[in-house]
């Protein structure tokens, strides 16, 4: 029987009403599966690869004798020692964005050169006063569960848009306390590689060093005749900045080894990632298992179903390879039309979650991949097991 | 169609069914031949022995010659497509199919018709019949005898010399019971030998020789 033949016969058969509900069926099975896998990768993500997107995950804070800070440059894949100071943000009001009654606000960070932002628009900073924002910039607060500022997709505005708009900020420096100054926004940044929120903006150093506090905090001390005087908390301690995320570990027992109390920056919670992973990996398990139960169950209920079928086909001169080549690709079929359907469904959903439902996400650059080669192997599993079920049970049939 | 000694046993958890036993019979071009007897006495059995779809048995059996009882699924079903047309009571026509798809069906995998004869093929086969308005219908929207005629024009799709007919006016009324033996008459005139088990004594009426069974065995 040429395979012409045979996919002729199968596509006149396919339509009946035990064939439809299979579909609907494994579809919504298939699209949950899709679904339960993004989230196994954007758990795996979050352990291997967003820590590496993070860029306080390179940062080391040291604190010891401060006559040493500079030895720590001498150790490898160290890029800079500076002071903790420049961790700090600037807050910008950022009135000159306002729309729709939004709150607005821009966070001002520091730039240093490891960070290596890819420039989508214009270009980076050269001069003080000079900023690079998002390349999909949303310059408000956002307060998740606060209606009136919930996140509006189409607030968001074009790297194109921005370049040249100035915002001001309002120093925290005690020798420019309260002055004004105006940032000019010159290029824009793909942020969709960072974790930073899409209100981050970067300035250098030399800007930095006019607005942000030259103190960690204050307070009031009492001499012993009750009159109090203040207290100014200096940084004394510094941050390490390391060239990659997999030499942190080495750079962290090096500055140990110098004699210095090493810390992370970024404190990633591993257990709690961990657990997520194997929660989400034992439902995709069990997913899998449903799955391969449905397809076997199906094929063996519509073998009896055929029967009659079957003994027709064999009565014209079918023989049993040809019979089975009937039923296969007629599950090859209905389990390629399920994964169509899936595909589509998860595709809708996964742009509906991603761009209106999940803000934090949006917000954060959190960024939910969609696993392209997981799912691949995922259809390939479901066509294993359906090409392996109609095998089983056509063996079983023939002894 | 030769048979010598034909035994059918079935066998279940709690005995043995001797369903056909020492069954001798020659079957020869040009003839019909009725099969009878009361329910179990083996005559769907033999059909099926003779039909190539039961495959275990003891005796022997030879279609023109060859012994077919020591034949592989690939070897009987090449006779089964070859020489041997069905038609069975429940007719089992593809719903999904056309009247005249439905006759097409045998000729799928019958390499020696082209593919651009076979709708012609089925088409005469089913003008033949006596049906040629219908061939476009479905299924669904032939009466009983149209559908049992349909099925004798899937039956003849292979130019089989051997029809072999399972109950055939089983569910149809006296009219349609006449046009369906009549139209296997026809065909024995044309060389091919008919095999029809029926309870029906109308079959008397058209049949050549008339075989009863009783108890598994040819009663004479």
């Amino acid at each position: 029987m040429s395979f012409k033949d045979l996919k002729w016969l199968v596509n006149r058969r396919i339509i009946n009403k035990k064939n439809i509900i299979f579909i609907i069926v494994f579809t919504i099975l298939i699209t949950i599966m899709f679904l339960c896998l993004t989230l196994v990768f954007y758990n795996i993500d979050t352990k291997y690869k967003f820590p590496k997107e993070d860029d306080n995950s390179r940062i080391l804070i040291a604190y010891g004798d401060s006559s040493r800070y500079e030895d720590l440059k001498n150790i490898n894949h160290v890029l800079e020692v500076e002071s903790t100071r420049y961790l700090n943000v600037i807050l910008a009001p950022a009135t000159e964005f306002k729309k729709d009654d939004m709150d607005t606000i821009i966070w001002v960070h520091t730039y240093f050169q490891d960070l290596n932002y890819k420039i989508k628009n214009g270009r980076n900073i050269e001069n003080q006063w000079e900023v690079i924002c998002p390349d999909s910039f949303y310059p408000y607060s956002s307060s998740i569960g606060n209606e009136t500022n919930k996140i509006k997709p189409s607030l968001f505005l074009k790297g194109t848009e921005i370049i040249g708009k100035t915002f001001k900020v309002t120093s925290k420096n005690e020798d420019h306390l309260n002055q004004e100054y105006t940032f000019t926004i010159v290029g824009t940044y793909d942020a969709k590689k960072t974790t930073n929120e899409v209100n981050s903006c970067y300035t250098s150093k030399e800007s930095m060093d006019y607005l942000l506090s030259k103190y960690k905090g204050y307070g009031t001390n009492t001499y012993s005749d009750g009159t109090t005087y203040e207290i100014r908390d200096e940084f004394d301690d510094v941050m390490v900045r390391v060239d990659k995320y997999e030499n942190v570990e080495e750079v962290a027992k090096a500055i140990d080894e110098k004699g210095f109390n090493v810390q992370r920056a970024l404190y990633v919670n591993e257990n709690q990632i961990d657990l997520s992973i194997s929660q989400t990996v034992l439902v995709f398990i069990i997913l899998i298992l449903i799955c391969v139960n449905i397809i076997y169950n199906f094929i063996l209920k519509k073998r009896k179903y055929n029967e009659n079928y079957n003994e027709l086909l064999k009565s014209c001169g079918y023989n049993k390879e040809e019979i089975y080549n009937i039923e296969l690709l007629e599950n090859l079929e209905l389990v390629t039309i399920s994964i169509i359907i899936s595909l589509i469904l998860y595709f809708i959903i996964y742009f509906i979650m991603t761009k209106f439902v999940l803000m934090y996400a949006l917000y954060n650059n959190l960024r939910i991949d969609i696993p392209y080669f997981g799912l691949l192997i995922n259809i390939i599993l479901i066509y294993n097991s359906a090409a392996v079920c109609s095998f089983s049970i056509s063996n079983k049939s023939k002894k | 169609m030769n048979i010598e000694n034909i035994e059918k046993i079935y066998q279940t958890t709690k005995e043995k069914v001797v369903a056909l036993s020492e069954v001798t019979y020659e079957f020869k071009k040009g003839k019909f031949y009725a099969i009878m007897g009361h329910s179990g006495s083996g005559k769907s059995t033999l059909l099926s022995i003779l039909g190539c779809l039961e495959t275990n048995y003891t005796g022997s059996y030879k279609i023109e010659g060859k012994d077919v009882s020591k034949l592989n699924d690939e070897e009987l079903s090449k006779i089964r497509m070859k020489k041997i047309g069905f038609v069975f009571q429940d007719y089992f026509l593809d719903e999904h199919l056309k009247a005249y798809e439905n006759v097409m069906l045998p000729m799928l995998i019958n390499s020696e018709i082209k593919k651009e004869e076979r709708q012609e093929k089925a088409m005469n086969l089913i003008k033949k019949m006596g049906l040629e308005e219908r061939m476009n219908h479905y299924p669904k929207a032939l009466s009983g005898g149209e559908q049992q005629r349909i099925c004798l024009a899937r039956a003849l799709a292979n130019n089989p010399d051997y029809i072999l007919a399972d109950e055939p006016t089983g569910n149809l009324d006296e009219v349609n019971e006449e046009k369906v033996f009549t139209e296997l008459k026809k065909l024995c005139k044309e060389g091919k030998c008919v095999i029809a088990v029926s309870h029906s004594n109308e079959i008397k009426k058209y049949a050549d020789e008339i075989i009863t069974l009783k108890g598994g065995k040819i009663v004479k």
